[in-house]
């Protein structure tokens, strides 16, 4: 027998009492587990979806983009335009690398209740979406092109040559992307000529995309774009995603919080449990010091029981995290005001680690006290002590 | 070598109770030889646990000198002693028994025999020591028992072999047949003659008179005082 062995059956003697103990300290590391897990995985979808966005800044007319983008979405016509001739004032401006013409409608099945999207682009764009492969065909070969995301391609039944109708024109598929994994798997590519003809909108843009030389000199740049022109809205990305961080990060801030009170409320759990049985223990822990046992030796003691509870319920938690993790993830994006797609909850070896090493401290904390009120306690008086 | 274990002089306990004193014992002045056998008589609340507790370390007193002697012929004074120091001392040197036997129910005789080995520094002993222990107090055949599987008298003989397992210089027993029928009692007082034969010094606190009376010496307190002192040399 030794020391360890000694503190668990020490706490076996109490089974429910150690048992519930032990699952308050998992609950609050399986929170905190998902937390940290899911922040790790929430900062690396979010800087995955915007390198996949390829562009630094987007210019878009004066009046919000957000409305506009809902209108696209919902079949209405855009309010403002860009005019094309801006795109070669950008252009000159310093320390702006690449453009690209933006255009996009979209036409509503009134019987199908259903909406395409069209997105006018050139061969500028290919450059932004460096990500992009084609499954099948290529990229434009005339003016009368199509090329479509593989969502489109499977739900219309469209394949390489086949003829899509918009705007009362023909258009021939010339290319199949593979999956994206965004939303541009949805989306219909035309020429950007074309595109605005039909709509009846030549000369015109609903955005320019802009990447830059130097990432830090990104507002710099802005700056100067908003200067060229003065009916045009100038959005770096940097604006758009720290926006998003930002409220990301308050409401992180209150799950933080949160996960704290949880944790507390378990540490200060543990040690009334452990105060508890020390308490209950007086008579024994006097006759352990009267056959021997040093001041340090029942600190120890003591302090091996709370670990053990803090310890096992890490685990337990841990293990509670990792086997629910989806159904805390769907949890989680409900509450997020803005969450990017893929797997968010990320549970790697270091999340483990950092798990376990919380409830470890937290069993060290809330073991001293119990600890020391246990080894300083008097032989005899511990003896007396009916 | 001395044949000297314990010195003690003018030995007082005072407890406080508000504003009132008492005096547990009283300038107890005394000496105890190796290998002593020692029943401590007298009425209740005499001193004779006070006494023991003096003895084993586990109390202080308020005034007085203790002193013991150790095998290598070294003098200690125990009244000067730190308290992480006075630990260590008690494991190596002082057996204590108890009434209440103390025992820990959730482990087996054998395990609790062991208890007092698992601290640190706990003294180094052959594997299987404590069941040789158990086997010399005659409980061989009840190892793998939990105290409740178990009569008084064989928890008493658990608490015995305990006592033992650090091979100590001294057995202080406090009233350990208090909760043992006659027979019972008979065989704790046995116990005690055979550990002593072997050289063992037992100091027994009792009010059985009659099994008090199978020790060599026998000392009566008193309001904390000495009153007779017989049988020793
Ligand atoms: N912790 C204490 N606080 C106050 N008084 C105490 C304390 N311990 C012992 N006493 C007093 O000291 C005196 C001696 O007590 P002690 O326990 O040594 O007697 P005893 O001879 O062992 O008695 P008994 O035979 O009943 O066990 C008693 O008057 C007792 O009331
Ligand atoms: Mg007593």
């Amino acid at each position: 027998m030794n020391f360890i062995t000694l503190a668990i059956k020490n706490l076996l003697r109490r089974k429910i009492r150690t048992t519930l103990t032990i699952l308050s300290v998992a609950i609050a590391i399986s929170i905190l587990f998902s937390l940290v897990a899911f922040n790790r995985g929430y900062e690396k979808e979010m800087k995955k979806e915007l390198q996949y966005l390829g562009y630094h800044i987007l210019v878009v007319p004066k009046g919000c983009p957000y409305e506009a983008a809902s209108l696209v979405l919902h079949g209405g016509k855009f309010p403002r335009y860009l005019k094309d001739e801006y795109v070669e004032e950008m252009r000159a401006v310093e320390g702006v690398k690449e453009t690209a013409r933006l255009f996009m409608d979209s036409e509503t099945d009134s019987l199908l209740k259903e909406t395409k999207i069209y997105f006018g682009i050139d061969e500028d764009y290919l450059r932004f979406k460096t990500r992009w492969k084609f499954k099948e065909g290529g990229f434009f070969t005339d003016d009368h092109s199509v090329v479509i995301g593989l969502y489109v391609s499977e739900t219309k039944k469209l394949k390489l040559g086949d003829k899509t109708r918009a705007f009362g024109e023909d258009f021939t598929v010339s290319g199949i992307l593979e999956q994206t994994g965004d939303q541009d798997d949805g989306f219909y590519f035309l020429p950007i000529k074309t595109s605005t003809r039909v709509s009846g909108k030549e000369g015109l843009l609903v955005a320019v995309a802009i990447k830059v030389e130097d990432l830090s000199r990104i507002e710099q740049i802005a700056e100067k774009l908003r200067a060229a022109e003065t009916d045009m809205n100038v959005v770096s990305m940097k604006e758009v995603t720290g926006a998003i961080m930002g409220l990301v990060s308050s409401t992180r801030v209150l799950i933080y919080a949160v996960v704290l009170i949880a944790i507390l409320i378990s540490a200060v759990g543990v040690l009334n449990t452990i105060l508890m049985s020390v308490f209950e223990r007086t008579r024994e822990i006097g006759m352990m010091k009267a056959v021997g046992s040093s001041r340090m030796d029942i600190f120890r003691l003591i302090w091996y029981e709370t670990f053990i509870v803090c310890l096992t319920g890490g685990l337990v938690g841990s293990f509670l995290a990792v086997a629910g993790s989806s159904g805390i993830e769907k949890f989680i994006k409900k509450l997020m005001p803005y969450a990017p797609g893929g797997q968010l909850i990320s549970a790697d070896l270091l999340v483990i680690i950092v798990s376990v090493l919380f409830a470890v401290i937290m069993g060290i904390l809330a073991g001293i006290y119990p600890a020391y009120r246990a080894s300083n306690l008097m032989p005899i008086e511990a003896i007396r002590t009916e | 070598m001395t044949k000297e274990l314990f010195t003690l002089e003018g030995i007082t306990r005072i407890y406080k109770r508000g504003n009132e004193e008492i005096k547990g014992v009283d300038g107890l002045t005394l000496k105890i030889d190796k290998g002593e056998y020692i029943s401590i008589l007298g009425p209740s609340g005499a001193g004779k646990t006070t006494f023991l507790n003096m003895l084993g370390c586990i109390d202080s007193p308020t005034s007085g000198k203790l002193i013991f002697y150790p095998d290598n012929g070294e003098m200690i004074e125990l009244t000067r002693m730190k308290e992480n120091k006075l630990d260590e001392f008690r494991r190596e040197n002082i057996g204590f028994v108890f009434a209440d036997f103390f025992l820990l129910h959730s482990l087996t005789a054998t395990e609790n025999v062991e208890l007092p080995l698992i601290f640190s520094s706990g003294k180094k002993v052959e594997d299987g020591y404590s069941k040789k222990v158990l086997e010399m107090v005659g409980l061989g055949h009840r190892l793998t028992h939990k105290p409740l599987q178990l009569s008084g008298g064989e928890m008493q003989r658990v608490a015995v072999a305990r006592s033992m397992v650090n091979q100590p210089k001294v057995l202080l027993a406090d009233e350990p047949t208090a909760n043992l029928d006659t027979g019972n009692s008979e065989v704790i007082f046995n116990l005690f003659e055979e550990l002593n034969s072997m050289g063992m010094t037992v100091v027994v606190a009792t009010h059985a008179e009659e099994l008090a009376k199978r020790a060599r010496r026998i000392i009566f307190l008193q309001d904390g005082k000495i009153v007779e002192d017989k049988g020793g040399k």
